[in-house]
């Protein structure tokens, strides 16, 4: 029996499909493969987005010119990196020429941090990881980074990419990748150490 | 608290970057080097406080519209298709009309008239030309205007 897809789409079944028969199904045209691609991706690179551009608002733009960009550049994905990483490429072009546009400057100052926060930059075994204020504070405290950054921070501590994910999403060498990381953690711990207990 | 020279590795080994050889070199490292251990649980600290960022949701209209949009996507895709189509066609029709142009003025282009026919309609009967080319239109004149004594 052929299952379900994804929300109100009983017509086919991509389930099983790998992100890369997703693709290529919808390079033939077929529109439900590329919901199914929308519905793996939508909820982790929303978050990308949003730790990128940091507001809702335009997260979601960004997010919706992400699948825009994908949806018109399907012939040209090269299948040489995952599909994963191709999302996550568009999309940090897509947040870049939104910052651009925005032309926004990093905060210089740091709002006070919630105490779930405080506790986990603390070192406090706490299971109150998941409230609105602490989703509220990494904004925050994203938001002081410069973009470049701010990029490598996210790909890595949100998305998990490896340094050399990382590097091919953004088009520059390891080493750079490295030491952007490196100044990037070294800033925040600046920033952060005068909120820690 | 001293600084140690190994610590900018501490990122490296935070992140699982490192070959096994490396870790179990740096792993034996943090058991006697307190900055590296320090460094390595701030990292994680931080890697903590970073990742609850990934219980946000995103919000269902969002995909609802995302999943409207596609047909939409569609529509411009073929729209664009169509334009590159159109602009292909009438590139195609415009190097045609201007190749058949320039061969219907090359067919028109005047035919040149050999030097005994412009001696006929040029010479005066009364004067032989000194030419032999000349001469025949000369003596085809004559005789058509039946200056030569004959009917």
């Amino acid at each position: 029996m052929e299952k379900q897809h994804g929300r109100d789409h009983p017509e086919r079944s991509h389930l099983a499909e790998s992100d890369l028969e997703l693709v290529r199904a919808a390079r033939r045209g077929d529109e439900v493969a590329f919901r199914e691609l929308v519905d793996r991706y939508a909820q982790e690179l929303y978050r990308v987005a949003l730790m990128l551009v940091g507001n809702a608002a335009d997260a979601e733009d960004v997010l919706q010119e992400t699948f825009a960009g994908a949806f018109r550049h399907l012939r040209a994905f090269e299948e040489r990196a995952s599909v994963r990483t191709w999302l996550t490429s568009i999309l940090v072009r897509q947040a870049a020429r939104h910052h651009r546009k925005m032309s926004r400057q990093p905060r210089q100052t740091l709002e006070e941090l919630s105490q779930g926060a405080r506790a986990i930059l603390g070192g406090e075994n706490t299971a109150r990881a998941t409230n609105l204020d602490l989703r509220l504070d990494v904004l925050h405290v994203l938001d002081t980074l410069a973009p470049e950054q701010r990029q490598v921070v996210v790909l890595r501590e949100l998305q998990g990419l490896s340094y050399k994910e990382i590097a091919g999403v953004l088009g520059i060498p390891i080493g750079t990748v490295e030491s952007r990381l490196f100044r990037a953690r070294r800033e925040l711990r600046e920033r952060l150490g005068d909120y820690l207990p | 608290m001293s600084v140690c020279e190994k610590v900018e590795q501490a990122a490296r080994y935070h992140d699982g970057e490192m070959s096994p050889a490396e870790r179990t070199l740096f792993a034996a490292h943090l058991e006697k080097c307190e900055t590296c251990r320090l460094e390595v649980e701030w990292l994680r600290r931080l890697s903590h406080f970073l990742g609850t960022a990934r219980s946000i949701d995103v919000p269902a209209r969002l995909c609802d519209r995302l999943h409207a949009n596609i047909a939409e996507w569609r529509a411009r895709a073929v729209m664009r298709t169509a334009e590159v189509l159109a602009v292909a066609a009438a590139l195609a029709l415009a190097i045609c009309a201007g190749w058949l142009w320039r061969a219907q003025s090359v067919r028109e282009s005047p035919v040149e008239i050999p030097a005994w026919e412009m001696s006929a309609i040029s010479l005066r009967p009364e004067t032989a030309p000194a030419a032999p080319e000349q001469q025949i239109g000369w003596w085809i004149v004559r005789d058509l205007s039946a200056e030569n004594g004959h009917d």
